[in-house]
């Protein structure tokens, strides 16, 4: 069975090829993407790249998590509201999978790394949602307090 | 090899309307595949949108051999706007009727007959998406005010989504005899999908929703009756239309094949294990269960999930869990539950999944590693319907609060004219306020002396004191790359305790409040005050989306290098390590007979 290293590696391997790919189609990941120069996009996606091929080396969800945290703060900052973040995650996920699969063929050892890429985005996810979840609660505590006309 | 379409429309009254004013047109032979929606109830939109078909359809079939398909097109919508008009314009109960359309045209590719083009036409707001390697892309932009404002950069997609005229189209057929039509065109692959939809799909059906239902490997018949069903579940508050056009069946990979049989029956003869499991995980305890005996937790709550992750397994779909996880958060939030719970019970439920794919990994490690992908993403697509449903709730909140603070705006400009009301920092209710690129002497001033009172409060912390200084230094300076350089200094005095985002927009926060009460203490003139705290309102906004940018690029390839090295070294000194074990184990065996190295250490 592979371990993290070899996941990591090939997973690197294939970068520019899920890099170009997410360049092709990002007008329709994520506005905010779609908006930038192709310099400024392909950073961001390759920063995003980078800590997955990180993900999958440690197996440690810590460091993808706090990368996480300031990509969504920008994105947020720019208008992209939280379930459009939640769809171009995954659909930057789902092209990841489909790239190893496409070029991994139906060996084990693409078997697993699309396992261990899927678990990646589940991660992704899930931090995404505890994000919503926070905003959530940010703000009905914020409307509670007008109703109750305690200052803004 | 001849791309096969199959194409399936259906058409629902909906819940809440008495007559269905959509219709439908599925003409395999033809290639014509069109929704259009009927407008304005007592004025005969039904009569509207069928009148549209029929002139459409008939105005196709006679010419189609004759004309391009996109003049085609544009052509029979212009003579069905026509014949619409000249209906409304003859009868009086007939005023003001008008009908949306989206009408699509598969004809022989460039390539050939072998390859299909779709050709798509639309007036008003019923929509075309294209669906392709699971992505689901609209192909129109709607024709509302709204969009049309949204387009012009005269609003934000925050503001139309509580704009008055949200729903009033900008054009449609039958107000005049004449139409402006957008147009587009497809090369269709095989395994693509189109679908058309009037909105009371597209209203009352999550994007999301909407994706995975087509993406689902169901035939088009099931997939459109499936989402007319999610757009009934999401209130089926108008008419709704969808038709599904499939370009050749999706090849499936060999995994999903091998999944979708042999993972699928892997997954449900070990039920009894993952129930087993969720009980000792102590799913019956979650308070989500708390009106459930201990035997109903786990048959409805962990019962269900294995159901639907069989279902999804079985059919490569998310629809199943989807549906389920919708329900679960609905029903928890709605009685006042909290996220927390929602996702402890997740993790429960996921860990009884992992004792099924270990079981199974022991049995056949190559279904497992399948299985535990599915079920993997199936645990991802629960997660994505819960953040769903608490987006629809957070956009709702965040309407209220527009709606609240515009309220408080609008009175206190009638109070005291050219008030100055304070906007929180991020990141979705940011305006943007247009400054003079230097301030007055008077607000430099002010903003001196707010920054001077603020330090001398707030001064023993070192973040929240460069962030005030940094909010100062761009209050005071319009240089265009102020604000990255004052972010780039902020980012560098956060301490240990300082990581993450979080701590630094509390800090702007902190500064900002005690930024805000200096200003207001120093009682300066009513307009310099306004004009100072406007400086500093606009400086915290620059500084939050300069800081997440800093943030970005700190963990950019660029940063990321210094892993890469890190890694590297790491596998050199295996390597070393590897080596140097080779070399002792060269050392430690006994020399061949004959030979001289030996022979002279001998003597």
């Amino acid at each position: 069975m592979p371990d993290e290293a070899t996941h990591a590696r090939t997973f690197r391997a294939l970068r520019p090829m899920v890099l170009a790919r997410l360049m092709e189609v990002r007008s329709s990941l994520d506005h905010g993407l779609a908006q930038l120069d192709e310099t400024g996009a392909r950073v961001q996606l390759d920063a995003l790249l980078s800590q997955l091929e990180g993900y999958l080396g440690a197996a440690d969800p810590a460091p993808l998590r706090n990368f996480l945290r300031s990509f969504l703060t920008l994105r947020a900052a720019q208008g992209l509201p939280p379930d459009s973040l939640l769809q171009a995650a995954v659909a930057i996920g789902d092209t990841c999978v489909q790239i190893v699969q496409q070029e991994g063929g139906t060996t084990a050892a693409s078997a697993e790394l699309a396992c261990a890429l899927t678990r990646a985005g589940a991660v992704v996810t899930r931090l995404l949602v505890e994000h919503i979840a926070a905003e959530l609660d940010r703000r009905t505590g914020e409307l509670r307090a007008l109703d109750e006309g305690a200052p803004s | 090899v001849t791309m096969s379409l199959r194409a399936h429309g259906e058409s629902h009254v909906g819940k809440v309307r008495d007559t269905n004013e959509d219709a439908v047109i599925v003409d395999p032979e033809t290639g014509l595949y069109a929704v259009l929606d009927g407008m304005g109830g007592a004025m005969a939109g039904d009569v509207a949108a069928q009148r549209a078909r029929d002139v459409l359809h008939a105005f196709v079939v006679e010419r189609r051999n004759a004309m391009e398909p996109a003049p085609l097109l544009t052509a029979a919508l212009n003579a069905a706007s026509s014949a619409v008009h000249s209906e409304a314009q003859a009868r009086r109960d007939r005023k003001g009727m008008g009908t949306t359309a989206v009408a699509c045209l598969v004809v022989d590719g460039d390539d050939g007959p072998n390859a299909k083009k779709a050709i798509i036409a639309h007036v008003g707001d019923s929509r075309a998406y294209l669906l392709r390697d699971r992505r689901l892309t609209p192909l129109t932009r709607d024709h509302t005010v709204v969009a049309e404002l949204m387009a012009q950069g005269a609003i934000s997609a925050q503001e139309a989504e509580t704009h008055l005229y949200k729903n009033v189209l900008s054009r449609n057929l039958g107000a005049k005899a004449e139409t402006r039509a957008d147009l587009a065109e497809v090369a269709l692959q095989p395994g693509d999908r189109l679908l058309l939809c009037s909105d009371g799909l597209h209203g009352f059906a999550s994007h999301d929703a909407l994706q995975y239902l087509v993406g689902s490997n169901e035939p088009p018949e099931q997939v459109a009756r499936d989402l007319i069903d999610a757009a009934l579940r999401g209130g089926g508050g108008d008419n709704v239309t969808a038709v599904v056009i499939e370009a050749g069946a999706p090849e499936l990979p060999r995994s999903t094949q091998i999944l979708r049989t042999s993972g699928a029956l892997a997954w449900w003869s070990r039920r009894e294990v993952f129930l087993a499991t969720a009980r000792e995980r102590g799913v019956a305890q979650s308070p989500i269960c708390a009106v459930l005996s201990p035997d109903e937790a786990i048959d409805i709550v962990a019962g269900n999930l294995c159901e639907a992750v069989f279902h999804d397994l079985e059919k490569s779909t998310g629809v199943n869990v989807w549906t389920y996880a919708e329900n679960l958060a609905h029903g928890w939030l709605d009685q006042g539950g909290h996220y927390g719970h929602l996702a402890e019970l997740l993790d429960m439920l996921a860990g009884a999944a992992r004792a099924v794919i270990a079981e199974l990994r022991g049995l056949d490690a190559a279904l497992a590693v399948l299985v535990d992908t599915g079920v993997t993403r199936a645990l991802q697509v629960a997660d994505m319907a819960i953040g769903g449903v608490l987006a629809e709730r957070l956009r709702a909140v965040e309407a209220d609060l527009l709606r609240v603070h515009a309220a408080r705006e609008a009175q206190e400009a009638r109070e005291a004219p050219r008030a100055f009301t304070e906007t929180p920092t991020i990141p979705w209710l940011r305006s943007a306020r247009v400054e003079p690129a230097e301030p007055t002497p008077e607000v430099r001033a002010g903003l001196d002396a707010a920054h001077a009172a603020a330090h001398a409060t707030l001064a023993d912390r070192t973040l929240v004191a460069s962030v005030l200084a940094a909010l100062h230094r761009l209050a005071v300076d319009a240089e265009a790359t102020a604000a990255t350089d004052a972010a780039r200094d902020v980012w560098d005095t956060r301490g240990a305790e300082d990581k993450g985002p979080a701590a630094l927009f509390d800090a702007i926060d902190q500064a900002r409040a005690a930024l805000g009460h200096a200003v207001r203490q120093a009682e300066p003139a009513p307009d310099v005050a306004i004009a100072t705290l406007r400086r500093l309102a606009a400086a915290q906004a620059e500084l939050a989306i300069a800081l997440a940018h800093v943030a970005i690029e700190a963990a950019s390839p660029g940063a990321g290098r210094f892993d890469d090295l890190v890694r590297g070294t790491a596998e050199l000194r295996s390597e070393v390590a590897r080596n140097e074990a080779r070399i002792a184990g060269f050392e430690r065996r006994p020399p061949p007979p004959g030979d001289s190295t030996q022979r002279r250490e001998a003597t």
